[in-house]
């Protein structure tokens, strides 16, 4: 629970970010400036080298810009001793290629992020199951990665970034490997798990189509926020 | 699901690489196993002997391995007269070859000595006299030379009659050919020669090692041991305990180097896997222990198999004749537990470096890893 504080503050603050790679041979991002409020529907969408999966980083905290502050709550990420434990307890990620572990059953897969829970053993196996269950793959809990369907793989990590209840989801291209029948169930799933649980999803995509089911879309272009707009009619793609 | 749940679902995802693992630690763990069991079972076989005995201390000439060199028999009638000595046995030891087994200990006793008391006779009888030309068996000795009383036996050049098979309660007894001290000076042609002098203490006395510093004074060149630390004392038990370590040491260098080989190629295969871990958020620390884990799982494993290993490598060198009657490999509790503790010690060695380089990884580049 956020203190009294930190709930008066945005949810996230993105204050004049560079990053830059090769000893600043490749500027990924000039100086970015974003405020996203709780409970937002938010796409990044830009075409390829725009900076979109950078900025995408940089918020999940699996990157440090080279200057500027990114602030979780009115807290700087650079302040967070451990990024690791602020991931696992505010964040949910859903990547293109899935991630899945392929050891791992769907529903163990959907556990290892619970690992970092103080939950007890049944409890993390209960939620799983429900996770599971509310994403459709309910049938499917014992089954490994390799005979699962593109689109239940996704799933699977959808259900995977909910799994420590985070604040925020983040979404890279999640239908980037999806046939277009999946693509639009996937985003019918994120757009109902938005709408039940409250959680800011920022979704990443270079698609317009795939943008349009937002609320709102910032537009990227060259390391920089060109264009940021409200959706007025969020539409679903299928 | 758990950590350790998670481990062995890594490790037996590529099952040959770790089945061939465990092999290559488990040899190593075997080498230990079977050379400590030997080093500690010659300690252990010679020890009995003292014990059955009833031997306290044993007098010999200073320096050279585990036969001594002989020395004028004199010097028992110096020990006898020291005061805490109750009991003097002279022993001249050879090693042969007697017909077809390659080394076999001879032991000639002092006749009436202590040295005949704790051998229990279980067919036949024990010599006569000092004079009477026969020799009694110990009886695994009996066994490996397929003998039993009232057939002959040559020693060198000289027949012998075997007139008795005797228990003697010790495995380097019962492996071991008695005959009376003077025959064996005679065929050895040592005469008023001996090699040990076995000493009984008053149990009223002073304590051995008092004893042992006055024998010591009276007998120049001699070297006096408690009948317990007598093995453990020779230069030659030290050589050989040594060169048992220094290649128990090379061997788990060896298989140390293959469990890290086998822990990087791992890690490195699942770099991206790892980048997934961190960025669901899981500590580096819960990495680290994990990769720790599976290295120390892949060695407790090679640790079962490596006892299992050298215990049938010490069955089947049991059965050797040079080992018969000499050693009785030890397979101790200490043993196994050094065993298993050594291989839990190469996995978190092994495992170290490459777990130390997991949690180095930035998970936002492993995770575009093709």
């Amino acid at each position: 629970m956020p203190s009294p504080s930190e709930a008066k503050a945005p949810l996230l603050e993105i204050d004049n970010v560079r990053r830059e790679f090769d000893e600043g041979q490749v500027l990924a991002l000039r100086g970015v400036n974003l405020t996203i409020q709780e409970g937002e529907y938010v796409a990044i969408m830009g075409s390829s080298g725009s900076g979109k999966s950078t900025l995408l980083s940089l918020l999940g905290a699996l990157d440090t810009p080279n200057s500027g502050e990114i602030r979780y709550r009115g807290q700087s990420l650079s302040s967070y001793p451990d990024l690791g434990q602020f991931r696992a307890k505010h964040l949910g990620f859903i990547f293109q290629s899935f991630l899945l572990l392929p050891t791992l059953t769907a529903l163990e897969n959907v556990l290892v992020p619970m690992f970092e829970m103080p939950w007890p053993r049944p409890e993390r196996q209960r939620r799983a199951a429900e996770l599971l269950e509310a994403v459709g793959m309910g049938h499917r809990l014992n089954h490994m990665p390799e005979k699962l369907s593109g689109g239940e793989r996704q799933r699977v990590a959808i259900a995977r970034s909910l799994a420590n209840e985070p604040s925020i989801l983040l979404a890279d291209e999640p239908t980037g490997n999806l046939d277009t029948q999946n693509a639009a169930q996937i985003m019918d799933l994120l757009r109902s798990v938005h709408h039940q649980r409250k959680n800011t999803m920022i979704l990443v995509t270079h698609d317009p189509a795939i943008a349009k089911t937002a609320d709102r879309i910032i537009t990227m272009r060259d390391g920089q926020v060109v264009e940021d707009t409200q959706s007025p009619t969020p539409t679903s793609i299928s | 699901m758990t950590l350790l749940q998670l481990t062995l679902k890594n490790l037996s995802r590529r099952r040959v690489r770790t089945a061939l693992t465990i092999m290559g630690i488990g040899l190593g763990i075997g080498a230990v196993v079977a050379l400590l069991g030997l080093a500690w079972g010659l300690e252990a076989s010679w020890t009995d002997a003292y014990k059955v005995r009833k031997t306290d201390l044993v007098v010999r000439r200073s320096g050279g391995g585990l036969i001594a060199q002989p020395f004028p028999d004199t010097a028992s009638e110096q020990v006898a007269q020291i005061p805490g000595v109750s009991h003097v046995a002279s022993l001249l030891t050879e090693v042969l070859s007697i017909e077809s087994v390659p080394m076999m200990v001879v032991s000639g006793r002092q006749w009436q000595s202590f040295l005949w008391e704790n051998l229990k006779i279980v067919s036949g009888r024990l010599p006569k006299d000092a004079t009477e030309k026969v020799v009694v068996l110990g009886t695994l000795a009996a066994e490996m030379l397929e003998k039993k009383p009232g057939d002959k036996i040559t020693i060198e050049i000289d027949e012998f009659e075997v007139v008795g098979i005797a228990d003697g309660g010790a495995v380097v007894e019962n492996g071991a050919i008695m005959i009376s001290l003077p025959l064996l000076q005679g065929i050895m042609q040592k005469d008023k020669m001996v090699n040990f002098i076995n000493v009984r203490l008053d149990p009223k006395s002073r304590d051995p090692h008092t004893v042992s510093q006055v024998i010591q004074q009276h007998i120049p060149g001699c070297r006096v041991d408690i009948a317990d630390e007598v093995l453990s004392q020779s230069d030659g038990v030290k050589t050989f305990k040594a060169m048992n370590w220094g290649t128990s040491i090379i061997a788990l260098l060896v298989g140390t180097f293959g469990v890290m080989n086998t822990m990087f190629m791992s890690v490195f295969e699942r770099t991206r896997e790892i980048g997934i871990l961190l960025a669901l958020g899981w500590k580096r620390s819960r990495i680290l222990r994990m990769i720790l884990l599976e290295s120390v799982t892949l060695c407790f494993a090679a640790g079962i198999v490596g006892i299992v290993a050298g215990i049938a490598l010490l069955k089947i060198l049991t059965l050797m004749p040079w080992m018969q009657g000499r050693i009785e490999p030890q397979i101790t509790v200490e043993l196994l537990s050094l065993a298993l503790g050594l291989a839990i010690a190469v996995g978190v060695a092994s495992g170290l470096y490459p777990a130390l380089h997991c949690t180095r990884i930035n998970p936002s580049l492993a995770i575009r890893q093709v």
